[in-house]
């Protein structure tokens, strides 16, 4: 295996696992907020935030991937000569381990982020004032998402 | 109102064993009257216990129904009241009171009050019917009871029309006829009298 | 014993259910609330009751009510529209046809007498359940078992073979409900859930207690063998033990379960008064605890059970105050029955 072969199985995972989780947390969340709109429909407001918010994992898995790419010199221009044609074994498994924090800390935190916004949909259910109250509490999740968005950013943009 | 009777002495001794006769059934019936009328009241004042605490009981008994109904609908409580298991059997005999037929009621109760199942009805249900149970004879007593005031009541009602029959028509007439045979054979006597010196002055005259 | 106030439920999540959850909590936020109650209670005429009623969407689908005669039917409207909700939402057939068969089982009740009694009792019959009328008459008025299920058929055998011997009509009453309650465990223990396995043994052991504590009361301990219910967490030995024993002792024998309040409170009542009334309500009572744990399960079948039963509960108490409003009960008097067990 190439150094770039190795670096795009990075990329790959940071984008599949971190979708993976995005869409069972907002599937999840989509089919609670169904179920509370079919009683409720004034709620769409309330729940669509709700629903949506699972949905950033995906993003920021995809982020990190575009971001090796970029590093990669696959697409846009770059000065001189591409990385990639000049990557190595090891640099390639680097960036394969820089895309590892978003791609686990994405699927894990968006399943659970899911669960916490579908149990917020269902309180919303009931008090609809409690949606923001239930926003607070599954950013707690988020920020872990978004912790390993940085570990993974801060190790592709480290000093080469 | 006065008897169209011929004013012979036989007509006025046969009025008159008419008139004791009438004055002694008036008398007879006068005391059966007062007797019916003590039995009536005596009856009354044990019928007014019997009722009051008959009724005291029901109340109890609808009251325990009423709190098995609040927690049961109408359909499941009539369900499980659908198919009783207890048979009640009156049998009414008869037994005299003064020459009147009044009815003597006996129950024949058999089989279980409780004809439903416990798991699917309220509590209250068993408190009612329980209390039904224990009360169902004294209903039965009372219902015969106040049969028998009825008919003591109308035996009553009749007897006094006979009283007053007697009292205020027939004993009234018969004094009136007796009063004018007597004067009528009174007169009778006056003019046979007044003849016999008629004749006895024509005869002495000539 | 289950304690109820101690119960952990093990709820596993089952997202098959996100949407039926999320439905649920939504209509959660529907059913009739503490100061609703109150209200219920405090109106003067019970037109009033069912007018705040019909105002809180117990009306539904009916074009208007007038007044007590419809009472029933509004709430066997609502009933049927909860029914629907369940076997529309749930995933698992077996669990929600078990809230169906209920009504079969009554059906059969209402049919066995009728067919004993030779009466027409047609008008008492309830058209929810599992197996239609028609099916169930075949089955019972000609032996025609095609399209019911093995319980009722073993019912309805059992009850032509033994009745021309006891001729009885509790004894019907008695096999339904004791079969019944067979089948719901052969439902349910293969089904693997903890909350319904739990809830189902709840109910059996209260159903037995009160039925241990009617016949005492009434006493009729000898036919209490025949009577309970089995597959609950109290022993039949246990109950059985306590026959001719003193109410205290009965008190004290129950003293270290979780159902000790609702003895020696329920028995209380029962001698001062002679009245069940407040055994029953605090019997519903640990039944609504119980299934208000359901709450506190994002995801799965036990909220959707849950919210059918305490809707059913909520009809309980619904119709125990209009009940009592119209029959002039005093407030308290319904107050004290509804709180224990519904608010």
């Amino acid at each position: 295996m190439t150094g770039l072969e190795i670096a795009l199985i990075g990329v790959g995972l940071a984008v599949i696992l971190a979708g993976i989780g995005s869409a069972i947390g907002v599937g999840v969340t989509a089919q609670v907020a169904n179920g509370v709109m079919s009683e409720e429909p004034e709620l769409f407001g309330r729940v669509l935030l709700l629903t949506a918010l699972p949905g950033t994992q995906g993003i920021y898995g995809f982020l990190v991937g575009f971001l090796v790419i970029m590093k990669l010199g696959l697409i846009g221009t770059t000065t001189g000569i591409p990385l990639f044609k000049t990557l190595t074994v090891g640099q390639g498994w680097q960036l394969f381990l820089s895309c590892l924090p978003i791609a686990f800390a994405g699927i894990f935190s968006a399943i659970h982020q899911g669960r916490v916004c579908a149990t917020g949909v269902e309180m919303t259910a009931k008090q609809p004032g409690g949606a923001g109250k239930a926003m607070v509490l599954a950013v707690f999740v988020e920020f872990y998402a978004v912790l390993g968005l940085l570990a993974s950013i801060l190790l592709i943009y480290r000093n080469w | 109102m006065r008897l169209t009777v011929s004013a012979t002495r036989m007509e006025l001794l046969r009025l008159k064993k008419r008139l004791i006769l009438a004055r002694r059934g008036h008398k007879l019936l006068k005391d059966k009257q007062d007797e019916l009328m003590s039995q009536l009241l005596g009856l009354v004042e044990r019928i007014g216990e019997v009722r009051r605490e008959v009724e005291t009981r029901l109340e109890e008994v609808y009251g325990h129904f009423l709190s098995a109904r609040m927690s049961l609908d109408d359909r499941t409580l009539e369900a499980a009241l659908s198919f009783p298991g207890k048979v009640v059997k009156l049998k009414a005999t008869q037994r005299l009171i003064l020459n009147i037929r009044v009815p003597v009621l006996k129950p024949e109760i058999e089989g279980k009050i409780y004809c439903y199942g416990f798991a699917s009805t309220p509590g209250d249900l068993d408190v009612a019917l329980k209390k039904l149970e224990q009360l169902l004879e004294k209903m039965i007593q009372l219902a015969e009871m106040e049969k028998t005031l009825q008919l003591l009541a109308d035996e009553i009602e009749r007897t006094r029309r006979r009283v007053n029959a007697l009292e205020y028509v027939l004993i009234p007439d018969l004094q009136e006829a007796i009063k004018y045979i007597t004067m009528k054979l009174e007169e009778m006597e006056r003019e046979s009298l007044t003849r016999l010196m008629r004749v006895k002055e024509i005869i002495r005259g000539e | 014993m289950i304690e109820v106030s101690r119960y952990r439920p093990a709820f596993k999540p089952d997202l098959r259910y996100a949407y039926a959850t999320g439905r649920i909590r939504a209509l959660e936020s529907r059913q009739l609330r503490r100061q609703d109650i109150e209200r219920l209670i405090e109106v003067r005429h019970p037109e009033e009751a069912v007018r705040i009623l019909t105002e809180g969407g117990y009306g539904g689908e009916l074009p208007r009510l007038e007044g007590w005669s419809d009472f029933e039917y509004m709430l066997e409207i609502q009933q049927r529209s909860v029914i629907d909700l369940l076997s529309e939402l749930s995933k698992d057939t077996s669990i929600s046809d078990l809230f169906l068969e209920r009504y079969d089982f009554y059906n059969l009740k209402v049919l066995l007498k009728a067919k004993y009694s030779h009466q027409d009792l047609d008008h008492l019959l309830i058209g929810i359940g599992r197996t239609s009328i028609d099916l169930l008459k075949k089955a019972v008025m000609e032996s025609d078992y095609r399209g019911v299920s093995g319980a009722i058929k073993d019912i309805i055998g059992w009850v032509d073979t033994v009745w021309e011997g006891m001729l009885d009509p509790q004894l019907i009453d008695v096999a339904v409900d004791n079969r019944m309650y067979d089948r719901f465990l052969s439902i349910v223990v293969p089904f693997g859930n903890r909350f319904l396995h739990d809830w189902l043994r709840l109910e059996i052991d209260l159903a037995n207690l009160r039925t241990f504590l009617r016949l005492k009361w009434l006493g009729l301990e000898d036919i209490m063998d025949q009577v309970l219910v089995k597959g609950g967490t109290i022993e039949e030995l246990k109950f059985l033990s306590l026959r001719g024993e003193s109410w205290e002792r009965v008190i004290e024998a129950f003293r270290k379960t979780g159902y000790a309040d609702v003895v020696a409170e329920g028995v209380g009542h029962l001698l001062d008064a002679s009245s069940f009334s407040r055994l029953e309500s605090l019997s519903d009572g640990l039944i609504i605890s119980f299934l208000r744990r359901a709450k506190l399960q994002p995801f799965g079948i036990e909220p959707l059970i849950a919210y059918v039963l305490l809707r059913e509960y909520e009809f309980k108490a619904v119709r125990a105050i209009v009940v009592g409003k119209m029959n002039g009960v005093a407030d308290d008097l319904i107050r004290e029955r509804v709180v224990n067990g519904y608010v």
